[in-house]
């Protein structure tokens, strides 16, 4: 329904804006909100529950300490959310320090992800388009998107030619795309 | 090939942080100018946060959710973090507050002055102290021409004034015997000023002020 996605949009603006006044009941409703999303994006790149607490830990008091760092009017919380945790959780998995500064984590996307219902039935349709790309094309993917490797390593370790790689990977995200746009 | 074509792939590979070196050098130079591609860089990174959306799992512990609760309650939000004020901070502060001080104390002293003066003007009681000036009639007043016009005058019934040298205001003497003698004259009068009328008690000649006697 486009008006309880509207609402539910203006909802998590509201607030991540009392959030710059320091008010704790907004703060503990987003978490309640989004902790599960994070946790579970924490937790596929590290496969360690302490470790995935402790980035879910630091995606949502980052966002206490500094909510200007999302900017409603440029993208939604929950997609802005899971990709800090996949930065901090690949920064980890590497033993690395933070190399994203989360102010500059702009995406767009059509994909209503604000209820969770809604996320619920866009994780479905996200599974159901990975179950039906090639296993090839799948694992690329994740490994880019999950263990944080690049086209070259992707490339090395599946013995695949690096144009194909690439070719695989920007074609799994169009077809992500068209799955949304539908 | 246009320059959108070329960057095509690497948009999405870069989206995904899989580009390196010289490559992603490159494509990171071409996102300054080009618009079009940065708008579809953030598109490609929205696509490619969908991904997030496959990674299911357990729900975070609840004791996840309480370390936060307590980690925010311990940790005092920036913004509402009272900060400490330094000396130098106060010290236009302080500053204010003496002017505005200081200037309450003068209205204050002012209103007193004020009143006392307006009493004093009302009441006119008893001023004792001296006066020179030349002694005339009320009709005459400074134009008086010598002594024995003056003396006429006093005599006919007008009534005898002091024509002050510091003022030159006319003050009427209550009785006209207190200054007998030295009517036209230049004198000085001692006495008491009540209810603008001065009482004479004692009245001497003295010199013309400029005349050299």
């Amino acid at each position: 329904v486009p008006g309880a996605d509207t609402q539910s949009l203006v909802a998590d603006a509201a607030l991540v804006a009392r959030l710059r006044s320091g008010d704790q009941a907004a703060m503990t409703e987003l978490y309640d909100r989004y902790s599960s999303l994070v946790y579970s994006v924490a937790l596929r790149v590290l496969a360690d529950t302490g470790q995935a607490e402790d980035v879910l830990q630091e995606v949502f008091l980052q966002l206490w300490r500094n909510p200007g760092a999302f900017n409603a009017a440029r993208g939604r919380l929950a997609p802005w959310l899971a990709v800090i945790a996949r930065h901090k959780a690949i920064d980890q998995l590497r033993g690395r320090r933070e190399q994203t500064d989360i102010e500059d984590v702009v995406l767009a996307t059509d994909a209503r992800l604000d209820e969770a219902a809604d996320r619920n039935r866009a994780s479905e349709r996200v599974r159901g388009v990975l179950a039906g790309m090639p296993a090839e094309q799948r694992k690329a993917l994740e490994m880019a998107f999950f263990q944080g490797l690049t086209h070259t390593e992707i490339a090395q370790q599946n013995g695949d030619p690096l144009g194909t790689v690439k070719t695989r990977i920007r074609s799994g995200l169009q077809q992500l795309r068209k799955a949304f746009q539908a | 090939m246009s320059a959108h074509e070329q960057f095509a792939d690497d948009l999405a590979l870069h989206a995904l942080g899989a580009l390196s070196g010289a490559e992603q050098q490159a494509l990171e130079q071409h996102l300054v100018s080009c618009a079009d591609c940065r708008n579809e860089f953030e598109r490609l990174r929205g696509d490619a946060a969908l991904l997030a959306l496959s990674a299911t799992g357990p729900a975070a512990p609840a004791r996840s959710r309480e370390r936060f609760v307590q980690a925010i309650t311990r940790e005092r939000h920036p913004r509402t973090v009272r900060r400490r004020r330094s000396f130098f901070e106060l010290v236009p502060i302080f500053a204010t507050a003496v002017v505005v001080l200081i200037c309450i104390l003068l209205w204050r002293e002012n209103v007193q002055l004020r009143r006392r003066l307006d009493y004093a003007l009302a009441s006119d009681v008893g001023v004792r102290g001296t006066w020179t000036g030349m002694i005339s009639d009320e009709r005459c007043g400074a134009s008086v021409h010598d002594a024995a016009c003056a003396s006429k005058c006093i005599g006919a019934g007008q009534r005898a004034v002091l024509v002050s040298d510091a003022s030159g205001h006319i003050i009427p003497i209550a009785d006209a015997k207190t200054i007998a003698g030295h009517e036209g004259r230049h004198v000085k009068v001692t006495g008491t000023l009540d209810q603008g009328t001065l009482t004479v008690k004692m009245v001497e000649l003295v010199a013309v002020p400029g005349s050299g006697n």
